[in-house]
């Protein structure tokens, strides 16, 4: 599975432009669901037809995309000025490799005046791609770069970028590799523009039109020293949401998850936050209404060059996620 | 006290001293409204007539009537905007939305003084800065007021150098206690600025460009349909308070692809320090403007493409604004349903949401040809 993730958390894929993403995702779905589609916006969908008649509509997504930094004005030497596609540790930011579509190489610099004043803004920013002036400058308003930052291990944890997303869509296509059969209609939906406000997930539960749905990405973990008051912590076990900024999970999913767990022997923790959201918020938002819940990966330095994650966590997360589409709904 | 009868104000005189003229009296030409002078005239009365948002009521009237017998699936929703649905003659014509909204920006009375002035609050985002001595009309018979200072409000002098917050500003109508006020006007009042639109030489100066240059532009698309595709205008309301109107436009009309027209601001004036201005947003004068990527939307790729090649093909300037920021009815309209591939092209403007904004001629009308253009090549494989 590590080489699964390597493959998606290297690959190009700011908010608006998965198409690279797009591409390894289906390669990897061959085979593995009955229809595979993309929608207008861009999500692409894999379903595995109902089983038996009591099985429900159950729709497990996960974000393709990551932060970009979309050039805004090249100046007058040679610095490319940015805007952030999706929300951008602005202390991670500064001395960063960062990378274009084309694979060009620059850096994340900041005058030596504003390095001063502890308030720092994006538009204090540029990328600086060793270009000397604006004559004949490699960039153009429009591109956009991502963190350079290929997947390393360092223990049992992964060190990457992107891993935001890339992390859920690993689980996705590990758990439908695996799942030997489901009572279920299964729908993986791998969305666009996650980072940028959830956009692909609410027109993918506006197509797909699920009864429930689960969202698997990373979530924040606050197993650092000096972390705000989270309880989530790397190496403890895919984390269940019940509430973030803009969703309370559904309280029969909760228990669903618990239980399954339980079953299983498989490590598991609740999450309590205060911050933060995913596609789950929008689609329990679609139409008339979706019964969701929502799976972590616990995760460090998120929004930064560097994420972290434990491999073990990202392993039972697959097993979870099994668990709970191989059995019947409880409820 | 019994109000008086509203009738009296129709006679009353504008700040310039002119009797004004209802705009809905005045019937369009019937000839077609992409001829230059017509376009500007139909700017005038749309920038002239007051469309605070939720209250688009004469706005919407210039736009019926100017399609009155001229366009055939007209339609009014339970949130004002106005929707066209034009025929296409290609049978596997693209359904292609396109968005101009009918609201501005302005304000809003909600209480009356024991001395007879107005408070009020802003209704979408006013530039506060740009309020103080400015003449306003109050309520749908253009009452005319100026926005004062509150007159128990002591200003240390160096006060005077900063923005005046709205709370403590008020709207002078003359009238001598909250009495005689309340006869000409009422909590609820939509108030707009008193702002003639002028067309002189290739600039043009009036009141909420942003959007009735974008509406002008739309009346001359239905009256005159890009070939290959099936038009369906939006006129929509409450844009600025949170593309509201829009959001059930697009779910009504379930087009393929969407094109919004709106203004965006131009912020190219010089720095005052000399350093370089690395945010200028567009540029008055280099052409209409494709957005990318805004605060709401990342455009659709194809359709910015689509944009760039049509405005190369036909010699037509285009620029980039600027990613990052903001938002239009495409961000509305994108996420409407299973999700509409959109692009917004608007004119840049300066002084975007004070009393009078700018724009250059060219600008809009190259905004309009390019539009025009660009629909008219919009194929199905482009947005697969």
């Amino acid at each position: 599975m590590k080489a699964l993730i390597a493959r998606l958390a290297d690959a190009y894929g700011p908010s608006g432009k998965e198409d690279n993403l797009r591409q390894i995702i289906r390669a990897e779905l061959k085979g593995l669901s009955d229809y595979i589609s993309e929608d207008p916006l861009g999500n692409v969908h894999a379903v595995l037809k109902q089983k038996a008649r009591a099985g429900r509509k159950i729709m497990i997504s996960a974000p393709m995309d990551e932060i970009g930094l979309m050039v805004s004005y090249v100046d007058e030497h040679g610095f490319a000025r940015f805007t952030a596609l999706g929300e951008v540790d602005l202390l991670q930011c500064l001395g960063a490799r960062v990378r274009f579509a084309d694979g060009r190489v620059g850096v994340i610099g900041m005058g030596d005046r504003q390095r001063e004043s502890a308030r720092r803004s994006l538009s204090e920013f540029f990328i600086d791609v060793g270009a000397s002036g604006r004559e004949n400058h490699p960039l153009q308003v429009g591109d956009t770069a991502v963190f350079a930052s290929p997947l390393a291990e360092a223990g049992t944890t992964l060190i990457g970028k992107g891993l935001n997303g890339r992390i859920g869509a690993a689980i996705l296509i590990e758990t439908l590799r695996r799942l030997k059969h489901s009572p279920h209609e299964l729908q993986f939906v791998f969305t666009v523009q996650e980072q940028v406000g959830q956009r692909g997930a609410r027109t993918a539960a506006f197509s797909l039109e699920p009864e429930i749905a689960i969202s698997v990405s990373a979530t924040p973990s606050g197993d650092t020293s000096g972390a705000a008051r989270l309880s989530v912590a790397l190496g403890k076990g895919p984390a269940i949401k019940v509430r973030d900024q803009s969703l309370l999970s559904d309280p029969r999913v909760v228990r669903w998850m618990v239980q399954r767990a339980e079953e299983a022997r498989l490590p598991h923790q609740l999450e309590v936050s205060e911050v933060g959201t995913t596609g789950a918020a929008e689609i329990q938002r679609s139409r008339a209404g979706v019964v969701v819940g929502c799976l972590g990966v616990p995760c460090r330095y998120l929004h930064g060059p560097a994420e972290m994650v434990d491999l073990n966590d990202v392993e039972n997360a697959v097993r979870l996620l099994i668990q709970l589409l191989a059995m019947p709904v409880p409820f | 006290m019994p109000r008086k009868a509203r009738s009296r104000t129709r006679a009353a005189k504008n700040p310039t001293g002119q009797r004004k003229t209802a705009p809905h009296r005045r019937a369009p030409g019937a000839s077609s409204l992409a001829r230059g002078p017509d376009l500007i005239e139909l700017a005038r009365r749309l920038s002239e007539a007051s469309g605070i948002s939720g209250d688009e009521a004469a706005v919407r009237r210039v736009v019926l009537e100017s399609l009155q017998g001229r366009a055939e699936q007209v339609s009014v929703d339970a949130l004002g905007n106005v929707l066209v649905r034009c025929r296409s003659s290609g049978r596997r014509a693209v359904r292609v939305m396109v968005a101009a909204h009918l609201d501005e920006v302005g304000l809003m009375v909600v209480g009356i003084s024991r001395e007879g002035m107005l408070r009020f609050e802003k209704v979408g985002g006013v530039d506060e800065r740009y309020l103080l001595g400015k003449p306003v009309w109050v309520g749908k018979d253009h009452l005319p007021g100026v926005i004062g200072l509150k007159p128990i409000h002591l200003w240390d002098p160096s006060e005077v150098r900063k923005t005046v917050p709205v709370d403590s500003l008020l709207i002078d109508i003359g009238a001598a206690s909250k009495e005689a006020a309340s006869q000409w006007t009422q909590p609820g009042d939509r108030v707009a600025f008193a702002t003639r639109f002028e067309a002189h030489g290739r600039l043009v100066r009036g009141k909420a460009l942003d959007d009735r240059l974008g509406v002008a532009s739309l009346i001359s698309l239905v009256l005159d349909p890009p070939p290959n595709i099936e038009l369906l205008a939006a006129f929509t309301t409450q844009e600025e308070v949170g593309l509201r109107g829009a959001r059930v436009a697009a779910y009504a009309l379930e087009p393929q692809a969407a094109l919004v027209l709106d203004t965006t601001p131009a912020q190219d004036l010089p720095m005052g320090d000399r350093s370089e201005n690395t945010s200028y947003n567009t540029k008055l004068g280099a052409g209409p403007a494709a957005y990318l990527a805004d605060g709401g939307t990342i455009s659709n790729r194809r359709l910015v493409n689509l944009l760039a090649e049509t405005a190369r093909a036909e010699g037509l300037p285009l620029q980039l604004r600027q990613p990052g920021g903001g938002a239009t009815d495409a961000a509305a309209i994108h996420l409407t349903r299973k999700g509409i591939p959109s692009v917004s092209l608007s004119v840049p403007a300066r002084y975007l949401h004070t009393p009078q904004s700018l724009a250059h001629l060219d600008d809009w009308l190259n905004t309009l040809r390019l539009s025009r253009a660009a629909l008219a090549r919009l194929t199905a494989d482009m947005l697969r």
